[in-house]
């Protein structure tokens, strides 16, 4: 086995821009993830018994089935629907495609993180708004989501990380991410233990180093909590 | 002058206030003393909204008040302040914005005067040094202190405390019953539920006695302690005095 044949600037280049994509496309999702989630949030803390099902039928369909089903419902069966529909062919673009469903998985997982961070702040503090004659919204924009934010934040970085890894999904249907890449190469040299390995430790120098910001960022964001 | 007709509260099965009727003319100062789960927080609590009440009515001022109505809330919590057993300092605000926060929300002042508003009610209840510390720096005794202070800031005509020495390590609690000795005599309407009976004793125009939520004997302090007319509070107080 020739390591050097296989380990070239130009493929290791191949993968790094793989990784760059992975690292792009969670980024985007968990981004429309923490937009969605927010909504289907306030949804499930609503007051409104109709509002509150809708949330949670959402979270637990979500939740419920695989990704990869998602992914390849957005892919294969959508175009499906818009034939029914509109008797006309739809060419999904596979990025915006793959994108798309992880974003709306996403957003139920954010969803959960952001409705119990605001629900795990103390009633007290509400209450104690409430005494200081403080409205509702104020209770809500200045003493509640501070705090909650805080809270919400660290478990939000470890999703972000979750699609980095889950970003591999969307090999399935095409998309040049990293993983995708360490095949291509391993069916060129008939050989995929080497590109594997270096895949495996772009994940891990993006994981990890993510990890690492999130702690540093976790000690700045508790700053009231050090006693 | 708040007053109370004939208001009860259910948690489930248990009647927390059972048919209480109560008043707090301007200037008195009253301590609501019993058992535990006699329902005195709950009254305190149900006085500002903070519990709705099933049945009865609540009426300041001879205005009837619906908590579930945000300008009668409003009205309510604009004139009332509320000290909590467990302070409920905002975790994520300096001492100083503890004050400023509030205070700020509700008036609109420049923030210079403000901050020396609040410097001053911190040096009189004596954590003037702790202005840019977090409350969990600050021992019990302080953080009741700053929660003093910040309801202070309001301005309120009525000050309701909610037990606010129990959950302090007892050598705290002094610290803290000097601060609401120096309110009560600057003429504040007060309603402080507690435990500490000689408190009561010194500071209380009237002393109100409640077990399983009603009300059972109120009188002024002399009377309360010397000469009990039901055997309730005698029990009571043999159990609470040394």
């Amino acid at each position: 086995m020739d390591i050097g044949a296989i380990l070239t600037l130009d493929n290791i280049t191949y993968l790094a821009y793989g990784a760059a994509m992975s690292l792009a496309i969670a980024l985007i999702a968990v981004i429309g993830g923490i937009v969605i989630g927010t909504f289907i949030a306030i949804l499930k803390l609503s007051k409104s018994k109709l509002l509150k099902l809708i949330g949670n039928i959402y979270v637990e369909v979500v939740r419920g089935t695989p990704m990869l089903l998602q992914i390849l419902f957005f892919y294969l069966g959508i175009p499906v629907l818009y034939q029914l529909l509109f008797s006309d062919n739809l060419r999904v673009n596979i990025y915006a495609c793959g994108i798309l469903a992880m974003a709306l998985n996403s957003g139920a997982y954010c969803a959960e993180l952001i409705r119990s961070g605001i629900e795990g702040i103390d009633k007290g503090q509400r209450e104690a708004g409430l005494t200081l004659n403080l409205s509702e919204k104020t209770i809500m924009t200045k003493i509640i989501l501070p705090q909650a934010i805080r809270r919400i934040i660290p478990p939000l970085v470890s999703e972000f990380i979750t699609l980095i890894k889950d970003s591999s999904l969307l090999g399935t249907i095409g998309v040049m991410e990293l993983l995708n890449r360490a095949k291509i190469i391993g069916t060129n040299y008939y050989n995929y233990l080497i590109p594997l390995l270096v895949a495996s430790a772009f994940y891990l120098v993006m994981t990890l180093f993510i990890s690492y910001l999130s702690r540093i960022l976790e000690r700045r964001l508790a700053v009231y909590d050090r006693s | 002058m708040i007053e109370a007709k004939h208001i009860s509260k259910h948690f489930g099965d248990l009647k927390a206030l059972d048919d209480v009727s109560f008043k707090l003319a301007n200037d008195e100062i009253v301590c609501i003393v019993g058992p535990s789960g006699s329902g005195k927080s709950t009254l305190c609590r149900a006085l500002n909204g903070l519990e709705l009440i099933d049945e009865g009515t609540i009426i300041y001022d001879e205005k009837v008040i619906d908590f579930t109505k945000k300008e009668d809330a409003h009205y309510v919590h604009a004139k009332t302040g509320f000290v909590f057993q467990h302070f409920n300092l905002f975790a994520h605000l300096k001492v100083i914005d503890n004050l400023l926060m509030p205070y700020l929300e509700n008036y609109k002042v420049n923030k210079a005067d403000a901050l020396e508003k609040a410097k001053a009610i911190l040096e009189k209840v004596g954590v003037a040094d702790k202005i840019d510390d977090y409350p969990n720096k600050l021992s019990g005794g302080q953080k009741q202190r700053v929660a003093i202070a910040r309801s202070l800031m309001l301005e309120p005509k009525i000050l309701l405390m909610d037990e606010p020495t129990s959950a302090l390590d007892p050598e705290m609690v002094k610290e803290v019953l000097d601060v609401m000795k120096e309110i009560a005599q600057s003429g504040m309407t007060m309603l402080i539920v507690t435990h500490e009976m000689n408190f009561a004793k010194n500071i209380a125009d009237r002393i109100v006695f409640m077990d399983e939520g009603k009300i059972v004997e109120e009188n002024d302090p002399y009377h309360f302690f010397n000469e009990p007319k039901t055997e309730r509070l005698k029990l009571f107080l043999s159990k609470m005095l040394y």
